[in-house]
């Protein structure tokens, strides 16, 4: 057992010097503090006027008003709804002191998210491998003995060209590296003077670096044969080896998990053909088709990748993020099958992986200690003897041969809540903090270094525990999760097929969107693969990536080049990824901008405040054509006034009309029916202070020095990577992540380790008997 | 290594097409009874670069003919059978004899033009069109009472590990040739490795089940809800097994493989064997109608070691008619298949049509050719087609001779002969004068 530490010392070693920050174009306006009445004033008034509909202590009453009375109102708020609407149908009955006084209790004893967990403490729930996790699981338990394709820095196809069509080694005339596979040689060769007309072939070889999980359009183009392995050298992806017939593009899907590296290799060749031309296209999820970028390819070669093909239900996403809190059938059979195929897969190997022999004497050894290991790798921790007894020893004695005793193990393996479940019956020993420390930061088991520090006792302090950290935050594991946590924190994944307006936006197309989703995703990447990743750079960084066709949507001059290049775009006007012209193309009508949509993402996902939807959410927004003479901003006014609408909409559509002066596909514009831009906006602080901005510069620099901006991002963070409640671990976690966050100077990779050392221990977890 | 590459294909490898384990899981059911109409089945036998036609052809027409040298193995069915003189593959266009007379052997249409040069003429790429045993297999598929679980399936023994004209006799369609399996493990893991699954999952469940139950004891009660839900499910999955096993145990034994025969030259008789045991029982377990069995490949190198050749086949295929001791190799190579073909049809004969009347011969078609008429002369002509067996109701036991005659009216017979009246198959201009009319016996009683 190691020693027992509290969440609050790890959080106090990342302690330093809080900065503080100054608001140059914020104005803060401060509410009256309300008159308090005691506790014991507001308790009494709320037990004769509250407790009959909303319950003694708030829980709510079932035929009156059933939710528990919580939420991230500010006090003046509150005490504002109470003196306006309560109680129901008898406004005045309480008002004045009595409602400040009843407003107070109620915040503190229940209402607020503070008081809320400390009345209902949210509990770490012992939950199953999600389905990220599963497949990354499974393709590095397999990797751990056969390679893990990895990512690096180098970019381009290693190519070698000959002048022959069979890839003879003595006709090479040419070797180097292509940055992409976009050839067309016309009725030429690929140099002049160097090649045969008729005949000559080549190969690119190297890796495919996929950015994101999903099913990929991998397409060769060519008048002439190729053939294209990806992830398997065995067999091909795509065989158009036989040219035959008119049919110039050969495409096949593929599933792959992101942030990884895959082996492929082109072979290609002319023969007799007038023409010659090849190209490497891809369709990414959610992208139109494409000739494959040089950052995707990679020269280096790399071992292939188990990605397990069994389909699965969708996760529980029901509270914000996705977690592994229920099982089902379904998911209960999906692991079955996942198990037979990977079983399958393993059973394949294992005589190659144990470096053995079907028929050599060492088989049955050789084969029985891979298969330990395997068990270990998979439940993440030592096995006892009696389970060595059960999963090693009885399956290698039932089973007819070798290969099926394998395949019972890993079937054995596959389908046990060791492996399916995180931590059961855990004993918060050292191994469960190496499982906790891999799939928080990467959503899978832990790697050779983890499982050694785990065996030295390398993982018995908090500063141990933070080395490890520090060093996996640099793994391409963490960064494929971070990109994950901020494409949902942009609602990337929302923003799906969507058309504009033909007339007004001519230049727009399904190749722009994707472009700009493209644009948003370097632009995300480039602050991840900065030395410092920061909120700040986020929310204030000037520079985008933009390519020819956007540069001329959004009339910007780019830097000589290809493809998409970094520039500085429009500095004076925007600001960070909120003034990114794919989301403000996402969160717009076919015509119109849409403050409520804009307003929506910067309140929910920005600022972390609760809405609850409108009870009849089926609203049409005011047509433009119908009222030409008014504004984007006055339709939004008019059509949100009633009061039923109002108490939300003034505090969303506040942060949506900074963003005013971008229409629909997020081009600049000073004027909206021919007047003049409203972006004045103001927020409500949880604090109930009042702060003025205009445009989204002001706005983006109040976020960036929010408190209530970092510490949302930290919260929500915490729950991507651990995927339980914050507040399970400590009342004020959320806002100490927050107070740590900016003390690190808004540093992400900093976060990281803080919430994966935080969550390395929960803080109630049973001790399990056995 | 066996990395699948997509979601479908995998699928499609475990035989599945919607993700509910009981269904998934199940084999079809052996529900015999429920069919009325008799099956049919249809086998087409493929060896390359030839024969030697006077030693196969009988002199005769009619019902009275004597079996020459090479179909002399399969004198006890003569009766059953039927030799098909002058069949023509009449396909021009691209691509060399060998290519045109396996692209074209089963589609009855031409080459695309192409990458593929061989050893004459211009080069070509794949058939541009499908083949008929697929053509057959997707008519059957169609309806409920004559789908299976694979609707066909492709036999090879040693083809060459290279995809080109030469080596694809199968189409599912213009540019889409079908690989044949010739790995008697592969062909077995696709047939019955769900069952294999089956018993190595029901091994393990009570394992699952007894872990379960340990960590329950050792979590939280709110946790060990959790747990508690996925031990149902484990033990609901536990009885879905049962219940199959128990439902298949009257069903058909799997067939024992040879274990470790390596594919090579020299174990050709043992794949061959394996192969067509594989075969003989997908019938049985009726997983599928319709089959194919490629011997190597068009342009096919075989060295009948085990017959005292040396030489490969497609080398002696080349040898002048007077070269008598290459020609009596030949004839020895030639015997060799029909010996084959003897053997799946014995096979065939001795077992009973589960849940039906007679004998899988009974039920099935063999057709038996090859993609040259003649190996030295490289003719398409008197392409040598056998046909063995009671599977489309035609009348059995003669020698026909016809004059000439494009072979894309045999292929509109096959589908004919299921009920599948085609207006013509393949290139349209070759099929004018429809099917034989001469294979259908009109008085012949219906079995069944």
């Amino acid at each position: 057992m190691i020693p027992c530490f509290s969440p609050s010392r790890l959080i106090a070693s990342f302690l330093t010097l809080v900065v503080a920050l100054v608001l140059t174009s914020a104005v803060e306006l401060h509410a009256a503090e309300p008159d308090a009445g005691t506790a014991e004033r507001g308790k009494a008034i709320y037990q004769k006027l509250c407790a009959d509909c909303h319950g003694a202590s708030g829980q709510g009453v079932k035929d009156y008003f059933p939710d528990p009375l919580t939420g991230d109102r500010s006090l003046v708020e509150l005490t504002k709804v109470i003196i306006d609407t309560m109680p129901e149908g008898e406004a005045d009955k309480c008002v004045g002191d009595d409602a400040a006084a009843v407003s107070k209790y109620i915040f503190d004893a229940f209402y607020s998210p503070l008081a809320h967990a400390r009345v209902r403490p949210p509990r770490v729930d012992l939950q199953r491998l999600t389905n990220r996790q599963y497949a990354n699981a499974v393709a590095d338990l397999i990797g751990s003995f056969t390679g893990i394709g990895q990512p690096d820095q180098n970019r381009g196809l290693k190519a070698q060209y000959f002048n022959d069509r069979r890839f003879n080694r003595g006709k090479r005339v040419i070797e180097r590296v292509d940055p992409v596979v976009n050839f067309d040689f016309g009725e030429g060769t690929p140099e002049e003077g160097k090649f045969e007309v008729e005949a000559f072939s080549m190969q690119w070889e190297g890796s495919l670096i996929v950015p994101e999980t999903g099913d990929y359009e991998i397409t060769v183009s060519t008048e002439n044969g190729a053939k294209l392995y990806l992830n398997d050298f065995e067999t091909p992806l795509i065989d158009a080896w036989v040219k035959s017939g008119y049919d110039t593009e050969y495409s096949q899907t593929i599933r792959l998990l992101g942030g990884r590296a895959y082996p492929l290799r082109l072979d290609y060749f002319k023969f007799k053909e007038k023409d010659a031309s090849v190209r490497l296209l891809w369709k990414r999820p959610r992208h139109t088709k494409e000739v494959i970028a040089e950052r995707y390819l990679s020269p280096s070669r790399v071992p292939s990748t188990f990605v397990v093909q069994t389909p699965f239900p969708p996760d529980d996403n029901s509270v914000g993020y996705v977690r592994g809190t229920s099982v089902s059938k379904e998911w209960d059979q999906a692991t079955t099958l996942a198990a037979i195929e990977v079983a399958a897969a393993v059973s394949d190997r294992a005589f190659r992986i144990a470096n053995t022999k079907p028929d050599a004497g060492d088989a049955g050894a050789k084969l029985r200690s891979f298969c330990q290991a395997f068990v270990e790798r998979a439940f993440r921790r030592p096995l006892r003897d009696d389970q060595r007894k059960l999963h090693i020893d009885q399956q290698f004695e039932e089973a007819p041969d070798l290969k099926a005793a394998v395949k019972r193990v890993v079937l054995l393996t596959l389908k046990s809540p060791r492996f399916l479940f995180r931590e059961p019956g855990s004993t918060n020993d050292v191994w469960d903090v190496a499982s906790r420390l891999s799939f928080e930061l990467w959503d899978s088991i832990p790697d050779d270094e983890l499982r050694r520090a785990a065996a030295e006792g390398r993982l018995e302090n908090s500063e141990q525990i933070t080395q490890q950290a520090q060093r996996m935050v640099g793994n391409f594991h963490t960064k494929s999760k971070l990109r994950e946590f901020l494409q949902l924190w942009l609602k990337m994944e929302r923003v799906g097929d969507l058309s504009k307006d033909a007339e007004a936006f001519p230049d727009f197309s399904p190749e722009v969107l994707s472009d700009l989703r493209t644009s948003l995703e370097l632009t995300l990447d480039d602050v991840i693969n900065s030395d410092k990743p920061t909120l700040t750079a986020l929310l204030l960084g000037k520079e985008t990536f933009l390519n020819d066709r956007l540069a001329k949507v959004y009339g910007v001059e780019l830097p000589p080049g290809d493809g998409f290049r970094k520039v500085a775009f429009e500095p004076d006007r925007r600001s960070g990824v909120l003034s990114h012209p794919f989301l403000l193309t996402g969160f717009a009508y076919f015509k119109d901008s849409s403050p409520i949509h804009r307003g929506v993402f910067a309140f929910q996902k920005i600022l972390g405040r609760s809405i609850r939807p409108p009870a009849d959410a089926n609203f049409e927004p005011l047509s433009s054509a119908m009222q030409p003479d008014l504004t984007t901003r006055e339709r939004t006014v008019m059509q949100t006034s009633p009061e039923a609408c109002h108490a939300c909409h003034q505090m969303i559509n506040a942060v949506g009309f900074p963003l005013e002066h971008f229409d629909a596909i997020g081009r600049f514009r000073d004027k909206d029916s021919g007047k003049p831009v409203d972006a004045t906006g103001f927020y409500l602080t949880r604090q109930g202070n009042e702060v003025k901005f205009n445009g989204v510069q002001e706005m983006a620099a109040y976020f960036a020095g929010s408190d209530e901006v970092s510490t949302a991002f930290a919260d929500q963070l915490f729950k991507h990577m651990v995927k339980q409640p914050v507040r399970a671990y400590a009342v004020d976690l959320p806002e100490r992540l927050g107070e740590s966050f900016r003390n690190s100077g808004y540093n992400i990779n900093e976060l990281l380790v803080t919430i994966a050392t935080t969550a390395s221990h929960p803080p109630e977890y049973p001790v399990a008997a056995n | 290594m066996s990395i699948h590459h997509s979601r479908r294909e995998f699928l499609k490898t475990f035989g599945l097409s919607a993700a509910s384990l009981p269904f998934v899981m199940n084999l079809p059911s052996l529900g015999f009874a429920a069919s009325t109409q008799r099956k049919q089945r249809l086998i087409v036998m493929f060896s390359p670069d030839g024969t030697i036609p006077p030693d196969f052809w009988p002199d005769e027409e009619g019902e009275n003919f004597t079996l020459k040298r090479i179909l002399k193995p399969l004198e006890p069915y003569q009766n059953r059978m039927l030799t098909l003189h002058g069949v023509c593959d009449k396909l021009q266009g691209d691509g060399d004899r060998h290519m045109r007379g396996m692209g074209c052997l089963l589609t009855g249409i031409e080459l695309f033009p192409g990458n593929i040069q061989g050893g004459s003429d211009t080069p070509a790429g794949w058939a541009s069109g499908i083949s008929i045993d697929q053509e057959i297999k997707n008519f059957l598929q169609s309806k409920d009472e004559t789908r299976t679980r694979f609707g066909s399936l492709e036999f090879g023994v040693l083809v060459p590990d290279r995809a080109d004209t030469w080596t694809r006799m199968s189409y599912a369609g213009a540019n889409k040739p079908i690989a044949p399996v010739d790995n008697p493990y592969q062909m077995f893991a696709k047939l019955y490795g769900q069952m294999k699954d089956q018993e190595s999952l029901r091994s393990i469940l009570d394992e699952v089940q007894d872990d379960l139950k340990k960590l329950s004891a050792a979590v939280s009660a709110e946790d060990r809800r959790l747990l508690d839900e996925q031990a149902t499910f484990v033990r609901e999955m536990e009885r879905e097994l049962q219940a199959q096993k128990d439902q298949k145990s009257v069903g058909h034994a799997v067939p024992q493989l040879e274990p470790g025969i390596v594919e090579e030259n020299d174990n050709i008789p043992a794949l061959t064997n394996m192969q067509l045991e594989l075969l003989v029982n997908s019938f049985t377990n009726d997983f599928a109608r319709v089959a194919t069995f490629q011997f190597t490949n068009s342009v096919g190198q075989a060295r009948m070691r085990w017959l005292g050749i040396e030489e490969g086949q497609h080398e002696l295929s080349h040898k002048p008619d007077n070269d008598k001791d290459s020609q009596e190799k030949l004839v020895k190579i030639n015997t060799w298949y029909a010996e084959q073909l003897a053997q799946l049809v014995k096979r065939l004969d001795e077992t009973p049509e589960p849940g039906g009347e007679g004998s899988l011969l009974d039920n099935t078609l063999i057709v038996w050719g090859n993609e040259l008429g003649k190996g030295n002369n490289h003719t398409l002509d008197n392409i040598p087609f056998v046909m063995v067996g009671g599977g489309l109701d035609f009348k059995m036991g003669r020698s026909l001779k016809y004059d000439k005659v494009p072979h894309n009216r045999l292929l509109m017979s096959l589908a004919h002969g299921f009920g599948h009246h085609v207006e013509s198959f393949g290139k349209p201009e070759l099929c004018k004068d429809g099917p034989f009319d001469r294979l259908v016996c009109s008085t012949l009683a219906k079995i069944n």
